[in-house]
């Protein structure tokens, strides 16, 4: 009975190990960062800048330094609607690549 | 004990299945449909998602006015689902008609009938022809609406490479909302831009149902540096309402002028997608109210409705927004499946508009989801500037074509 007990336990640590390392995916910077894509996901080349293999500080100091630019593009305005938190999230996420399988478009 | 606690410490999670696998079932595939569809699988593989489309191909309205104006063919516009098929979603080619919410079943033209744990509903807009006196799906052959883009995206573009040199063209706005705001504006600009090298004495009359529009001061300098006086807008309370059309005649009726001009662009007003209305998710503005979080209907459990059929006000019905949505409601779906609450987020959009092929400009929101609303950031809104520094709205075109490119690839694969 206890080894049964035990067991069942034991099974329910490792499924939600597992859920927890896909949960990633489902957190409130995944799902800020998701937006990004609509855009961003174009191989380096495109007008608007790729995030093809950044790391996560580089991405938050690229958004952050945008913060402080004074460009006049969409992204410069939309950059507002987040604090440093929320950037360092995203960012993390975006480096990741998260809520995605890797893919990239050519 | 050691034992037993060790091999099932080895079991693999999906050999122990608590429950059968979630049943999503997504109707619509446009930018809200397809790109949840694929989001949900990419989350969670587990997921069985079916994507009901009648169509084989979908083609997209946005970037659609350059088509009008002779820059783009209607084949860049055109999509397949293989991308989503590949993706391990099940297409279903069918048309969904009617939902019952208590057995949790959705009905198919073809008689097929399909059981969901969670139904997500992007049927776009319906257009209510019936709304506009002398109106009708059939008018629209001679006054094309060209909203849904295809055929009608064509015989717009037909009618105004053979009109006369000196030809006038309306273009009658319906009342807010309506897909995509700026949309007849852009389409009142690459039509001059068109003119402009084809037919120098051509004019366009924006015959408007509302007061104001999206990028108003952008647009209407854009058009007085670039077109001189060759676009003219009419507000409502200019007589500028739309109340009667004679498609045979040619004739355009508002409270007190009657136009005869030799194309008419007549944009109905819209409303969500018939299936919407089917399963009981639109109140009697005929838009969607739903949960800022999920996405979920407030008016039916285990529904939620995303894209331009949702009101996500002030998030405008977008391509944009409708991609948007879709990943977030695709993340609180699997979420729910979970057992876990949706959360509060961040959405953005942004709309780009053409005022000639090479120069764009573009208007921008964030919003924060809540339970009860979806609530603009003031300090992320805004619009491009009015006086723009040299090489701004060359650039905006450049974001505007990666834009579509990007969201495509991603919507589409």
């Amino acid at each position: 009975m206890r080894c049964r007990l035990a067991s069942a336990l034991m099974l329910g640590l490792v499924i939600s190990g597992q859920l927890q390392a896909a949960e990633g995916a489902l957190t409130q910077s995944a799902s800020q960062a998701a937006v990004c894509s609509g855009c961003h996901a174009l191989a380096p080349g495109a007008s608007v800048p790729s995030l093809q293999g950044l790391d996560a500080l580089t991405i938050e100091e690229q958004m952050l330094a945008l913060r402080r630019a004074d460009g006049q593009t969409a992204m410069h305005r939309l950059i507002n609607a987040y604090d440093h938190a929320q950037i360092r999230g995203i960012a993390k996420v975006l480096a990741q690549n998260a809520f995605g399988q890797g893919e990239r478009i050519p | 004990m050691l034992a037993a606690m060790a091999a099932s410490a080895l079991l693999p999670a999906r050999a122990v299945a608590f429950k059968p696998k979630a049943r999503l079932v997504v109707v619509g595939g446009g930018f809200a449909g397809a790109t949840l569809a694929r989001f949900v699988k990419r989350l969670s593989p587990e997921t069985s998602v079916v994507l009901i489309e009648a169509r084989d191909h979908y083609v997209s309205c946005p970037m659609s006015n350059l088509v009008i104006a002779g820059q783009r063919s209607l084949a860049s516009q055109t999509f397949d689902y293989q991308g989503l098929e590949a993706a391990g979603v099940d297409v279903v080619r069918d048309m969904a008609i009617d939902v019952d919410a208590t057995k949790q079943r959705v009905r198919l033209h073809g008689g097929a009938i399909m059981d969901y744990d969670r139904l997500v509903l992007a049927p776009g807009v319906m257009l209510n022809f019936e709304q506009l006196s002398g109106f009708s799906e059939q008018a629209a052959q001679k006054m094309p609406h060209a909203w849904q883009a295809g055929s009608q995206t064509i015989l717009l573009r037909r009618q105004i490479e053979a009109m006369p040199d000196d030809g006038l063209v309306v273009i009658s706005v319906p009342a807010a909302p309506y897909r995509c705001p700026p949309g007849p504006y852009e389409r009142a600009s690459l039509m001059a831009s068109y003119f402009k090298q084809n037919k120098p004495r051509a004019q366009v009359l924006i015959l408007d149902s509302n007061e104001r529009f999206s990028k108003q001061a952008l647009f209407q300098q854009g058009w007085k540096r670039l077109y001189g006086d060759s676009i003219r807008w009419q507000s409502a309370s200019n007589d500028g309402r739309v109340i009667r059309v004679e498609p045979d005649a040619m004739r355009l009726h508002t409270d007190f002028a009657t136009y005869t001009p030799d194309v008419a662009n007549v944009i109905p007003p819209q409303q969500a997608g018939l299936i919407a209305h089917r399963a009981g998710v639109a109140d009697a503005s005929g838009w969607c109210p739903v949960n800022g979080l999920s996405f979920e209907s407030r008016l039916q459990r285990n529904i939620h409705v995303i894209g331009d059929a949702a009101i996500a006000a002030p998030m405008p019905k977008s391509a944009f927004a409708a991609n948007a949505q879709a990943k977030v409601c695709a993340i609180a779906l699997v979420r729910l499946f979970r057992g876990l609450s949706p959360e509060s987020t961040v959405l953005a959009n942004t709309c780009y508009s053409f005022l000639e092929p090479e120069s764009a400009i573009s208007i921008s929101g964030a919003y924060l989801t809540q339970d009860d609303q979806f609530s603009s950031i003031a300090a992320a809104a805004g619009a491009s500037p009015l006086a723009p520094p040299a090489g701004l709205q060359a650039q905006e075109a450049l974001h505007a074509a990666d834009w579509f490119r990007a969201i495509t690839q991603e919507t589409f694969g």
